[in-house]
């Protein structure tokens, strides 16, 4: 791992939609850098991490596990605040201080697929994946067309009218990727998002995920599939279990 | 922001969200507290404006063997004794009027006491009621001076009894007021468990929705409009059930009152007789009846202010 000159690190910088400097995440009871999420796994801390994503900048997230993957997306996702560090997200610095509403306008901006999928298990599939459109006041054909055309791609057209509970975990997986990716985000966070996925979908889903990157968005995908990561190559952050801070590999 | 001006289904439908028939039968019975304790101090405020005004700045006087000659003054023609004691209120300065009660009236006062008969044998004093100029009494001198004229004129201050009844009345109308904060009170306690307890059976929707930007305002109306809708009916139904007891509360006490019944407020000259006439049959006092229809109103309120503040303080733990 090697950190570029100061020169081009700067002007790089500048240039980010997402900047993080000397960024820490601790639990507050932390006391052995792992804590519960709300379903009880371990999340694990960060410490001393420096980045930089520009638009349209696709960033593989690499690491063991417990190395933070998920605490870092969590940050990026303005889930949680840092504890120390300063984090510019689409030009909006986050701290307590930023008001509650700039932070919702800013979370409508960034899509993010969690590991453990977070469907509403009272929504059908079709009202899941519509639910960002509806909050940003689309109108229903709009919301109808977007929402079946991305159904039709992902295979779930037959499962429109399901509940989560009656598909199986890879279709769910492709639903909360259908769900963050319909408003087209500025920044899209994706924590193992083909872990359930069978190769050639994966493969389809990356695709997918590099033509957003293409059109604009930021795309960081967390993920412990190397041969993913061999086969699309892209800039990576490697995240060292043993080593505070991060490096672009 | 999405503001909820169509319906969205959005994982925090109302039908499932919290306990509804339960939280409606709390609802009810804290309203039918709150219609009783309302009852309650409209009743010990109609007795403490009665107990306060009714007897205020009055003077009774009696006057024994009062056709018999009063002491003669410097200057003074012969009077009795009655009507010297009179033309003296009179030309007291503070005094409002005079008024010699008439022996019909004078009997009718000892009646209970008496009885009907035999009471033309007894030597009854004569009885005078003075009412004085508000906010004036009667001077400290009087006393001696209706001696000097009528010896045994008695002079009898309806203040201090009236005094000791406003303070009753205050105290009433206190233990009222504060019964239906302890009701208000008990109200926003439940709501705010609630909304809690609801709160925790949408945990994950809520952060799901969160996470999507979806502002504060718009999770707390959601729960503050149901909890305002069970509110309602809790409310609606706690006050009709109310009506009976408070009906029946009405004939009881009705004895208490001297005249009856009480002038309507000002907003029942615009309601339709038909309602005027169920409102008098129902045996209600028109400020309690008025008071009842504030009561669901109210509950309503404070469910949906209450479910909105504890939704946005519940919140305020996520960035």
């Amino acid at each position: 791992m090697k950190r570029p000159v100061a020169g081009r690190w700067n002007s790089e910088w500048r240039q980010g939609l997402i900047i993080a400097r000397d960024l820490a995440w601790r639990h507050e009871n932390d006391s052995d850098r792992t804590v519960g999420d709300f379903r009880g796994r371990q999340i694990s801390g960060i410490a001393g991490l420096n980045l930089s994503v520009k638009s349209g900048e696709f960033l593989w997230l690499l690491g063991n596990s417990g190395a933070g993957k998920t605490s870092l997306l969590r940050l990026l996702g303005v889930e949680t605040m840092a504890t120390s560090g300063q984090l510019d997200i689409l030009g909006t610095q986050i701290s307590h201080k930023t008001s509650r509403r700039v932070l919702a306008a800013l979370r409508q901006r960034i899509g993010i697929v969690h590991q453990d999928f977070r469907l509403i298990r009272d929504l059908t599939v079709l009202e899941n994946i519509s639910l960002p459109l509806r909050f940003q006041r689309k109108t229903e054909p709009e919301i109808s067309r977007e929402a079946m055309a991305l159904m039709e791609w992902l295979g779930l057209s037959a499962q429109s009218g399901y509940f989560p509970s009656e598909l199986s975990g890879g279709e769910q997986q492709r639903v909360a990727i259908a769900r963050a990716v319909i408003t087209r985000p500025d920044i899209l966070l994706a924590d193992e998002p083909f872990n359930a996925q069978e190769k050639p979908q994966a493969e389809k889903l990356v695709r997918m995920m590099q033509e957003l990157a293409a059109m604009g968005t930021s795309v960081i995908v967390a993920t412990h599939n190397a041969a993913l990561v061999e086969q699309f190559p892209a800039s990576a952050l490697r995240l060292g279990s043993e080593e505070s801070a991060g490096g672009r590999a | 922001m999405f503001s909820g001006g169509r319906r969205t289904r959005d994982g925090l439908s109302s039908g499932w969200l919290l306990p509804g028939s339960a939280l409606v039968s709390i609802m009810a019975a804290m309203a039918f507290l709150a219609s009783l304790a309302m009852a309650g101090f409209f009743g010990a405020c109609v007795l403490s404006d009665r107990w306060s005004s009714g007897t205020q700045g009055i003077v009774t006087v009696q006057v024994p063997s009062p056709s018999s000659q009063a002491e003669k003054q410097q200057d003074d023609v012969a009077l009795s004794r009655i009507d010297a004691v009179m033309q003296l209120l009179q030309k007291i300065g503070n005094v409002a009027s005079v008024r010699l009660l008439s022996s019909s009236e004078l009997e009718h006062l000892l009646e209970p006491w008496l009885g009907v008969s035999g009471m033309a044998a007894l030597p009854l004093p004569a009885v005078i009621e003075v009412h004085m100029k508000p906010g004036s009494d009667m001077a400290q001198e009087v006393p001696a001076i209706l001696d000097r004229i009528a010896p045994g004129t008695m002079i009898e201050g309806n203040d201090k009894w009236r005094q000791i009844l406003a303070h009753l009345a205050m105290s009433l109308t206190w233990v009222a007021e504060l019964s239906m904060g302890a009701v208000c009170l008990v109200l926003v306690m439940v709501v705010s468990m609630v909304t809690r307890l609801g709160l925790g059976a949408r945990r994950e929707t809520v952060l799901i929705l969160h996470g999507m930007g979806v502002e504060d305002g718009y999770i707390a109306s959601r729960f503050g409009r149901y909890m305002a809708k069970l509110s309602v009916a809790g409310g609606c139904i706690g006050t009709l059930m109310a009506i009976p007891v408070l009906s029946l509360l009405g004939r009881v006490s009705s004895s208490f009152s001297a005249s009856g019944t009480s002038e309507p407020p000002a907003v029942f000259t615009h309601l339709p007789p038909v309602v005027l006439h169920g409102i008098e049959a129902a045996g209600l006092v028109p400020s309690i009846a008025c008071g009842l229809l504030i009561i669901p109103i109210m509950v309503m309120l404070i469910g949906w202010m209450t479910a909105q503040l504890s939704v946005r303080i519940w919140l305020r733990r996520l960035p």
